[in-house]
C-alpha cells in the first residue's frame, strides 16, 4: 500500500489561516503551523496544534531568492519550539490561482537547501511546507532518516468537513445503481465520499446496531467495529436481525443446567460478528474489522486513528472518557448517544425519557467540560463489584437499565443524519452544532449548546488537543 | 501497576516519606495504599490515625474515594459522626490477598462537583480530605 500523508486541521485554524492567506490583496503570505504526528497503518497524519501568523515586513520578508520568505529569527524560534514541545514545524505561504497549487522551483530549492539543518534543530520530528491556493493545498513533508512525503489531503474538521488537495480529485462517475434514490440527494460525488470513509462504531448494542444498519445501507466503505459483548436472549428485541439462535437461547434457558447454560453463553454470536453480517446483508464491498473488545485496547485506539468518525454508542464513562481524548487528541470527530430513562426506584413508575445526540468535535461539546464524565462514575466502573458493595451505605440498584429500540433509533438516526451531512460537506454553515436532546413522552426537542471549559485537559491548548501519539491516551496501557 | 498508579505512588511517598507507606498490588492494575501515622488535629479526640485507601486502575482519571481510618474515630468535644463520616466499615472493602480486612471509620467525600474538569491527583485528594476532616 502507498504511504499517504494527510493534515488534519480544526476549522476555526483554517479559517484564521484562510483569512492571513487571502485577505483579497492578491498577494503571498505566511505563517507556521506546529502539528502532532501519528503513524497510522496507512501513513503519517499530522494533527495541526497551533497557527503562528508571521507578521508582514517583520517575519516575512522579501527573499533573496524567492518572492518572500519567513526571516531566519522567527523559523528558527518556531522550530525550537517544535522540538520542545515534539511538534512538526510545517512553514506555509501561498501562491495564486485557485482549485490547484504546486510548489515552485524555487520553494523545492529553499527546501532543499534549510530542511536538512531544520531536521537537526527539531531532534526527531519531521519538518515540512505547505503551500495554499483557496482551494487547494500541496505539502513537501521530511522526515527524520530521509524519507519525504508529499501531503495527500488537508481535512479541515469542524462541523462541516472540508478536504482540500494539490488539484481536484478525478471522482469516477459511473452509474448510480441501486444507490440512485440518494445520489439524487447528495449526487455521486458524496456516494463516492461515503464508500471512501471509515467509521468506528463503539458499542454495538441498541443504539450501536441500529447504526451498523443504517451507515451499511448508506454505503459507507469501512468499518471498524468494537464490542466485548455476545449476543443475549434479552438483547433480540433490539438488534438488528439477531435471533434466539444467535443468542442460543434454547441452551441458556433458565430451565437449563448451568453447564449448558454456559456452553450457550459461549457459543452465542459475538456482537461484532452479528454486524458484520449486517454490514454484509447491506454492502457486499464494505470493508469491516471487528474488535471483540473493549475499547480500552491500545489495537482498538491504533485502528481508530485513521478513522473520519467514531460513534460511540457504549455505556460507561470510562468509555466516555476515552473517546473524548481520541477526538482531541487525534482531531477525529465524533457523536456520543444514549437513552436514560429515569424510573421511580419507589413505585417503579417512568418519570421521563431523554435520548441524546452529542457531537463531540476539537473546536466543540468536549465531554468533560460539559459534565458528561464523571469521576465518581469512573471509580465506581474501575472498582469490583465486592469492594462496591463493601463501600456502600445506601442501596444502589444494579439492576439493568430500561432499553427500547425505538428510542435507540431516535439517537441513531441523528448521529447518523448528522454524520451524513457533516462528511459531504452538505450541511449548512450556520447549522445548530450542539447536543439535541428528545423528550419523546413530552414529544419535545431540546437543543443544548455545550460550553468550553477554561485548562481543559482534553480541548484546551495546554492538554493533549492535537498531540497525536505524543500524549498518552487515558484508561490504555 | 498501571503507569498513573505508579506515579501517585511516588508523589504520596515522596510527601509522606518520614511516615511507614505500605502498598498491596490488585491483579486489575490498582494498588491499596496503607499510610500509619499520619497526625490528626483537632478537632478530632485521637492525635493520630492510619488512613487506607484504593488506587484504581483508571487514576489519576477518576476520584479517589473512599478513606478509611482507624476505627476508634471519634470528637474530642463528644459529638457523633455524621455522614459523609461513616462508622462500622472495613477497610478494604473487599478480600484482598496480603491484606486482611480491619475495622474502620470510611470517609465517603466525593469530589465536589465542578463546572470544569480537575484532575486532582490522589495525594492532593487525600490531603483536602485531611483538611476537610480537620474543619468539622
Ligand atoms: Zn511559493
Ligand atoms: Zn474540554
Amino acid at each position: 500500500m502507498k504511504t499517504r500523508c494527510e493534515l488534519r486541521m480544526p476549522r476555526s485554524m483554517y479559517e484564521e489561516l484562510a483569512a492571513h492567506l487571502f485577505p483579497g490583496d492578491g498577494d503571498e503570505h505566511g505563517a507556521v503551523i506546529q502539528a502532532g504526528l501519528l503513524q497510522t497503518r496507512s501513513g503519517p497524519v499530522l494533527t495541526a496544534r497551533s497557527l503562528v501568523l508571521a507578521e508582514e515586513g517583520k517575519d516575512w520578508v522579501p527573499g533573496n531568492r524567492g518572492y518572500r520568505m519567513l526571516l531566519a529569527p522567527f523559523i528558527a524560534k518556531q522550530a525550537r519550539l517544535c522540538r520542545d514541545e515534539k511538534l512538526v514545524y510545517l512553514a506555509v505561504h501561498n501562491h495564486g490561482g485557485n482549485d490547484s497549487v504546486a510548489f515552485s522551483s524555487v520553494d523545492i530549492e529553499s527546501h532543499e537547501r534549510g530542511f536538512p539543518a531544520l531536521l537537526d534543530l527539531v531532534e526527531g520530528m519531521p519538518v515540512g511546507s505547505l503551500v495554499f491556493a483557496p482551494n487547494a493545498v500541496a505539502g513537501d513533508i521530511w522526515f527524520p532518516g530521509g524519507e519525504r512525503l508529499t501531503l495527500d489531503r488537508l481535512v479541515v474538521v469542524g462541523a462541516k468537513r472540508k478536504i482540500l488537495r494539490p488539484r481536484p480529485e478525478r471522482m469516477a462517475v459511473g452509474d448510480a445503481g441501486r444507490f440512485d434514490r440518494q445520489v439524487r440527494l447528495f449526487g455521486v460525488e458524496g456516494q463516492a465520499i461515503l464508500a471512501g470513509s471509515r467509521v468506528a462504531i463503539i458499542g454495538l448494542g441498541g443504539v450501536g446496531s441500529l447504526l451498523v444498519e443504517l451507515l451499511a445501507r448508506l454505503g459507507v466503505g469501512q468499518f471498524v467495529l468494537v464490542d466485548p459483548d455476545r449476543v443475549d436472549p434479552t438483547n433480540v428485541p433490539r438488534l438488528v436481525d439477531a435471533t434466539s439462535w444467535d443468542a442460543m437461547a434454547w441452551l441458556v434457558d433458565k430451565r437449563r443446567p448451568e453447564w449448558l447454560r454456559k456452553l450457550g453463553r459461549r457459543l452465542a454470536t459475538k456482537k461484532v460478528d452479528l454486524s458484520r453480517r449486517v454490514i454484509r446483508r447491506a454492502n457486499r464491498k464494505a470493508c469491516v474489522e471487528r474488535h471483540f473488545s473493549v475499547m480500552e485496547k491500545p489495537e482498538v485506539a491504533e485502528a481508530i486513528k485513521d478513522c473520519d468518525y467514531i460513534f460511540l454508542a457504549a455505556d460507561g464513562h470510562r468509555a466516555r472518557r476515552l473517546f473524548n481524548a481520541l477526538v482531541h487528541q487525534y482531531l477525529i470527530p465524533g457523536v456520543q448517544m444514549g437513552t436514560r430513562i429515569q424510573v421511580d426506584p419507589e413505585t417503579g413508575a417512568v418519570i421521563d425519557v431523554h435520548t441524546t445526540t452529542r457531537p463531540v468535535t476539537p473546536a466543540k461539546g468536549c465531554m468533560l467540560c460539559n459534565q458528561a464524565v464523571s469521576q465518581a462514575r469512573l471509580r465506581d466502573e474501575s472498582i469490583s463489584q465486592e469492594m462496591r458493595a463493601g463501600q456502600r451505605y445506601v442501596d444502589e440498584d444494579d439492576s439493568p437499565a430500561p432499553s427500547v429500540i425505538t428510542l435507540n433509533a431516535l439517537s441513531a438516526s441523528q448521529a447518523a443524519d448528522d454524520f451524513l451531512f457533516y462528511i459531504t460537506g452538505l450541511v449548512n454553515d450556520d447549522a445548530f452544532g450542539g447536543t439535541i436532546q428528545g423528550r419523546p413522552l413530552k414529544r419535545t426537542l431540546r437543543f443544548v449548546d455545550p460550553r468550553r471549559g477554561k485548562g481543559c485537559p482534553d480541548c484546551g491548548s495546554g492538554g493533549r488537543l492535537a498531540r497525536g501519539d505524543n500524549a498518552r491516551l487515558p484508561l490504555i496501557e | 501497576m498501571r503507569a498513573g498508579v505508579t506515579a501517585a505512588i511516588a508523589e504520596l511517598r515522596e510527601q509522606f516519606a518520614q511516615l511507614p507507606l505500605h502498598i498491596y498490588p490488585s491483579p486489575c492494575g490498582g494498588a491499596h495504599v496503607l499510610i500509619e501515622d499520619i497526625p490528626l488535629d483537632a478537632p478530632f479526640a485521637q492525635e493520630t490515625t492510619w488512613v487506607g485507601f484504593f488506587l484504581s486502575n483508571a487514576c489519576p482519571e477518576d476520584d479517589t474515594y473512599p478513606f478509611w481510618v482507624r476505627p476508634d474515630l471519634s470528637f474530642a468535644d463528644g459529638r457523633a459522626l455524621s455522614p459523609p463520616i461513616h462508622g462500622g466499615n472495613h477497610f478494604p472493602a473487599a478480600d484482598t490477598p496480603g491484606l486482611p480486612q480491619r475495622p474502620a471509620v470510611m470517609i465517603s467525600r466525593r469530589q465536589r462537583n465542578q463546572s470544569v474538569w480537575i484532575q486532582e491527583s490522589p495525594l492532593l485528594k487525600l490531603l483536602s480530605v485531611m483538611k476537610w476532616m480537620t474543619e468539622r
